[in-house]
């Protein structure tokens, strides 16, 4: 045991977020029962730990931040295997006071650079130097390594690739787990002495071990007899009493610091923005797997092998689930798969190693995907805290409540229309608003149609929900301002995203935003996707918005240099690719396939940027040109050629007798008409140029060839309602006039009797009986 | 020398294994030679402790021979996928000299091979005179495994035509055979297993069931990781591979393989080394087992017809082979790697006419 009858300190040096840790601290904590526990953590949230309690659920962070300027903040997270935790847990149900140690954080924020880029990631708190190191990093142990994390450099050394794991064995072979952290103490002390003083990291440290010191004198002060001080493991040696300088030393020391306001809070923590990939530096390798481990340690103790069966399990029924083969037998392979492993690589025990070689080499034979599932599922597991309601002020709430104020918009309880004028300042703020909280999940504002006219105008419908703070909380690890929040929210779903079309979704509302640099992840994302990705449909989706992003990001003066390139690739690729996927579809396959082009089609047509409708008519001309492409892509294809001025009538004429002679496969053919003339027959009537080739290739046919294409015609046109195709008739008897409400035939026509054979061919064309003649006086 | 092309394992690296087994105090897993630390060694090479030093027969990352290892030790089967030219039949016979001493028991799947290759066949002629007995049985080698407790391999599983795969599930799990004419069951002793290797890549092979798969435990050896790991590899083959050709000149100089294995990597992944440019893959594979024959090729062709150096003209011909597999895309491929790459190229000019003049 560490301390003596002199000295009332039991120091405990921890590592932060070690279930292993955790559960020995607990353990000691008990025996020890203290009658006050000093703890690593900023001295100002001391009056905050009263809301520890039944509805505080981890993970959950402590939050420093500047109140002027809430962008630069501080984040302290414990999960529910932090030791630090454990010991508040413990502290709140004994009743005995607790301390804080660390420097405060009204200094550590001062310290901090004030213009830090990505200051929301800054946590200071939690020491550097027990970072925790990526575990697959075989290089050999240096002398900074060793600074950073020294628990892992003693693992390896021990020969553990899990300091957990190392941990534990350690913790639990010992029967008096007091004695642990003395001889983690002697460890640390060793580990030391070596250390090279030079190293800036360490002015920084002695900062804070004299600030700590001068916590502990205080509490030797007020008397207290047994002291628990909980810290990072690296801390104790310079926290042992024999060893401390003088008070006077000490205060000389921390005398100069700045201070600068700050303000503090809990919010809830997920596991995701604990795993060390999120940005925060102390973070774990895998929560879930820790989390697992922090549950099952008191059973591990007698029975050790429940570890490695309850995880493999685990994973078992997750893949299960997933629809993918894993059964008991393969969990009991993989069970013994990872115990030999173990024995070979000389370790007590399987760790995580070796318990995901063997998930890779039984259950996903081999096949690294499922292994994704089990990374994100398992070893991630991410949850979200949760924080009592009467926590003071998150400061994402408190700054989305003063934009309301002052951009005069009432929480109101009731649906309110609101119209925007975007050409007034206000309004066109609100609407900045708006857009940023629908794109964060909080749809405070729904956007209206407004039949007024031009787009300067825009309808809201706003209705505040008080379940809204909880989506605002949930956000409020993203950062402590809106845009912050936006930005971090954005280069999350970024990181999340697999597919660019739901990203290129997000992009037309984000200009509406107009937050800086909060569109650049997305289109990064969308960038290095769309480079990977071959689905055709992805690439479709993501056009429309990205025009109507190239649109209106002039509109609103926005620069939006960076999309260009972006749908310049996008675009050329679609282009090049399309043609092959319109080979050898079925017709469900092409129908799908072309409810996805017309909106890119028409995206392109009204952005008429000259080289993408070049590459765009290009690839349709493939299309229409390839008679592997399936027909209904190939005739809708000649449609929009021929719409574009790209194929002269001539040209479209040569199509549709090529694609409908004789020799081509009647169902192909008939797709191919459907294609072209989709659209219902407004089209036809209305459309004068498509009429005429239509009714010019009909006139050319020979009597044994329009029999033969009757039926393929019919196809199409048995779609049409029947008035269309009494309109149609009528289109007929006025060749070259628009279609008249009334049906008059040129009476006088000396034409008449061709006439009426070319309108018996259209009856039968459309399918509907010929009316009688509107004039009686015809024959 | 031995008038042998090509030496078994246990044979070539007879003296290690030796030396392993004197040092070798781990715990044995029953019937095998060595202890799994010690088969482990044997692949992955290292020093013992008095200063023996053993080859590293797999160069790449030390947990897939783990894996291996610890699979065979398991008594499950192991399955080695991989593509083409990653040294899978390479490791599966080094496990087999390590573990059984004794790398010949071997199927060599092909779409011909029949039921009798894995399980029995009847030798007529004794069947005619002396009836069916247990003597008069042809034993597959995976029989013969089973009998003494040896590690079977079964090359290119997935060349085997699936009514003749299905015959190993059963065996894979209950280890036993029943012989019906004699009424016998053969059961294997400790010791035996199976290491299959198949490739994922190449056409007209058939798709494992996933019965099968699952009575294995499945190890992907990938492609080697960095330009440096495979130039290694390369130059160790080479050079072993040269002195049993009886090769008589210096073998090629690290810079040449470290250019063949820069184009083969560049190629593959289809993009420059420095990742600047993209290029398109040929429809090769371009594995590490073709630089080495390359590589051989262009030594061979150095000593018999030139001055013994290796020049880029010598090895022109073999590159050219082993990167145009597909007549009528590849060459255009090829081409365009030559003028944006090799051209341009700092020290590549000599590469560059010599592949230009073979064109």
């Amino acid at each position: 045991m560490i301390g003596n009858q002199t000295s009332p300190f039991h120091l405990f040096g921890i590592r932060h977020h070690g279930p292993g840790s955790a559960r020995s601290l607990l353990h000691a904590l008990e025996q020890l029962a203290p009658d006050c526990i000093v703890i690593e953590g900023p001295p100002e949230a001391e009056d905050l730990l009263s809301l520890i309690g039944d509805d505080m659920q981890p993970p959950v962070a402590l939050l420093g931040y500047v109140p002027k300027q809430p962008s630069r903040a501080i984040y302290f997270p414990f999960a529910e295997f932090s030791p630090e935790w454990q010991a508040l847990r413990y502290a709140k149900r004994q009743n005995i006071p607790v301390r804080f140690m660390d420097l405060p954080w009204e200094n550590e924020l001062a310290l901090l650079e004030p213009e830090s880029t990505e200051p929301a990631l800054s946590t200071p708190d939690v020491d550097e130097e027990d970072l925790h190191p990526d575990p697959s990093a075989s290089s050999p142990t240096s002398e900074s390594q060793i600074a950073q994390d020294p628990l892992s450099a003693l693992a390896k050394a021990a020969g553990y690739d899990d300091t957990e794991r190392f941990w534990e064995h350690w913790v639990e072979q010992r029967r008096d787990s007091v004695d642990l952290f003395s001889s983690v103490q002697e460890a640390m002390c060793a580990l030391r002495e070596q250390q090279n003083s030079d190293d800036p990291q360490q002015t920084r440290n002695a900062l804070r071990e004299a600030f700590m010191r001068t916590v502990l004198r205080e509490a030797k002060q007020a008397e207290f007899k047994k002291i628990a001080v909980v810290c990072g493991a690296w801390h104790v040696p310079a926290l042992l009493p024999e060893t401390w300088p003088s008070a006077k030393d000490d205060r000389t020391l921390l005398q100069p610091l700045p201070k600068t306001p700050v303000a503090l809070t809990w919010i809830p923590w997920t596991y995701g923005r604990l795993a060390a990939g999120s940005g925060y530096r102390a973070g774990v390798e895998s929560p879930g797997w820790y989390d697992f481990l922090w549950h099952q340690l008191p059973r591990a103790t007698t029975a050790p092998s429940i570890i490695s069966e309850g995880w493999l399990t685990r994973v078992a029924r997750l893949l299960r689930d997933r629809g993918l083969d894993a059964s008991a037998a393969q969990t009991v392979d993989a069970v013994r798969l990872a115990d030999t492993l173990a024995a070979l690589r000389g370790r007590p025990l399987p760790g995580l190693p070796e318990l995901n070689d063997a998930c890779l080499a039984i259950f996903c034979q081999g096949n690294p995907l499922p292994m994704q599932l089990i990374h994100t599922q398992l070893l991630i597991h991410d949850r979200l805290g949760q924080v009592p309601a009467d926590t003071p002020g998150i400061p994402l709430y408190k700054d989305i409540v003063q934009q309301m104020k002052t951009l005069r918009l009432d929480p109101v309880v009731e649906s309110t229309e609101c119209i925007l004028d975007l050409r007034k300042d206000l309004d066109l703020q609100r609407s900045r608003f708006l857009h940023c909280l629908s794109v964060l999940g909080i749809p405070f504002g729904q956007i209206q149609s407004v039949r007024s006219q031009g787009t300067f105008k825009e309808g809201w419908l706003l209705l505040w929900k008080p379940e809204f703070v909880l989506s605002i909380v949930e956000r409020a690890c993203f950062g402590t301002t809106l845009e912050e929040a936006l930005r971090g929210f954005l280069r999350d779903q970024a990181k999340q995203a697999t597919s660019i079309d739901p990203l290129a979704q997000l992009l037309p509302s984000l200009v509406f935003c107009d937050v800086p640099g909060a569109i650049d992840p997305i289109l990064q994302r969308i960038q290095d996707l769309s480079a990977l990705n071959q689905d055709l449909v992805a690439w479709a989706k993501a056009i429309p918005p990205f025009v109507q992003l190239a649109r209106y990001g002039d509109v609103r003066n926005t620069t939006l240099d960076n999309i260009q390139p972006i749908l310049d690739g996008i675009v050329s690729r679609l282009a090049i690719q399309l043609p092959a996927a319109c080979n050898a579809l079925n017709d469900e396959a092409a129908q799908d396939l072309l409810t996805h082009l017309v909106p890119v089609h028409t995206a392109l047509v009204t952005l008429q940027n000259q080289t993408y409708l070049q590459h765009w008519l290009a690839a349709l001309n493939t299309i229409a040109s390839t008679s592997a492409a399936h027909g209904l892509l190939a005739g809708r294809a000649a449609r929009w050629l021929f719409e574009q001025g790209a194929d002269a009538p001539d040209r479209l004429a040569q199509r549709l007798h090529f694609a409908l002679s004789s020799a081509a496969e009647p169902a192909q053919a008939a797709a191919w008409i459907e294609g072209l003339l989709h659209g219902g027959a407004h089209l036809l009537i209305h459309d004068e140029p498509l009429w005429s080739v239509l009714h010019r290739w009909i006139q050319e046919l020979s009597p044994e060839h329009f029999l033969q294409v009757l039926p393929l015609l019919r196809r199409t046109t048995a779609t049409f309602s029947t008035a269309e195709s009494r309109q149609l008739l009528q289109r007929v008897r006025q060749p070259t006039a628009p279609v008249q409400s009334a049906g008059n035939v040129a009476t006088s026509d000396p034409n008449a009797p061709l006439l009426q054979n070319v309108l018996h061919t259209w009856a039968r064309v459309v399918g509907v009986p010929l009316p009688p003649p509107a004039s009686q006086e015809a024959p | 020398m031995s008038t042998v092309l090509r030496q078994h394992a246990e044979t070539q690296y007879a003296e290690e294994l030796a030396a392993l087994r004197k040092v070798d105090t781990h715990p044995k897993p029953p019937h095998w030679q060595l202890s799994p630390w010690a088969v482990a060694t044997y692949l992955l090479g290292g020093k013992l402790d008095n200063g023996f030093d053993v080859s590293a027969k797999y160069i790449g990352p030390r947990r897939i021979i783990e894996i291996a290892v610890s699979t065979l030790a398991t008594d499950r089967a192991l399955l080695l996928l991989g593509v083409p030219g990653t040294a899978k039949t390479w490791v599966s016979e080094h496990l087999a000299a390590a573990i059984s001493g004794d790398s010949t028991l071997l199927v060599q799947g092909t779409a011909g091979t029949a039921e009798e290759a894995v399980r029995y066949g009847w030798n007529y002629a004794r069947l005619l005179t002396e009836g069916p007995s247990l003597q008069a049985i042809v034993q597959s080698p995976l029989l013969r495994g089973m009998e003494q407790g040896k590690i079977v391999r079964i090359e290119e599983l997935t060349r085997i035509p699936s009514e003749v795969q299905d015959a190993l599930i059963t065996l894979l799990s209950e280890k036993t055979v029943y012989i019906p004419e004699l009424g016998e069951t053969i059961q294997a002793i400790k010791g035996f297993n199976v290491i299959a290797t198949a490739n994922d890549r190449d056409r007209g092979v058939n798709e494992l069931s996933s019965a099968l798969k699952r009575r294995f435990n499945t190890v992907v050896l990938p492609m080697p990781e960095t330009l440096e790991e495979e130039v290694e590899i390369v130059q160790k083959r080479v050079a072993s591979l040269g002195r049993v050709l009886e090769l008589p000149n210096e073998p090629p100089a690290l810079a040449e393989i470290r250019r063949l294995v820069t184009l083969f990597r560049e190629l593959r992944a289809g993009k420059t080394l420095d990742g600047k440019t993209k290029l398109k893959s040929p429809s090769g594979t371009l594995s590490t087992a073709e630089a080495i024959s390359v590589m051989n090729q262009g030594w061979a062709l150095a000593t018999h017809f030139g001055d013994g150096q290796i020049k880029a003209s010598d090895l022109a011909a073999g590159l050219i082979g082993a990167v145009i597999k597909d007549p009528h895309q590849d060459p255009a491929i090829w081409k365009e790697y030559l003028e944006t790459v090799v051209k341009e190229r700092e020290g590549w000019k000599d590469l560059y006419r010599a592949c230009r003049e073979h064109a």
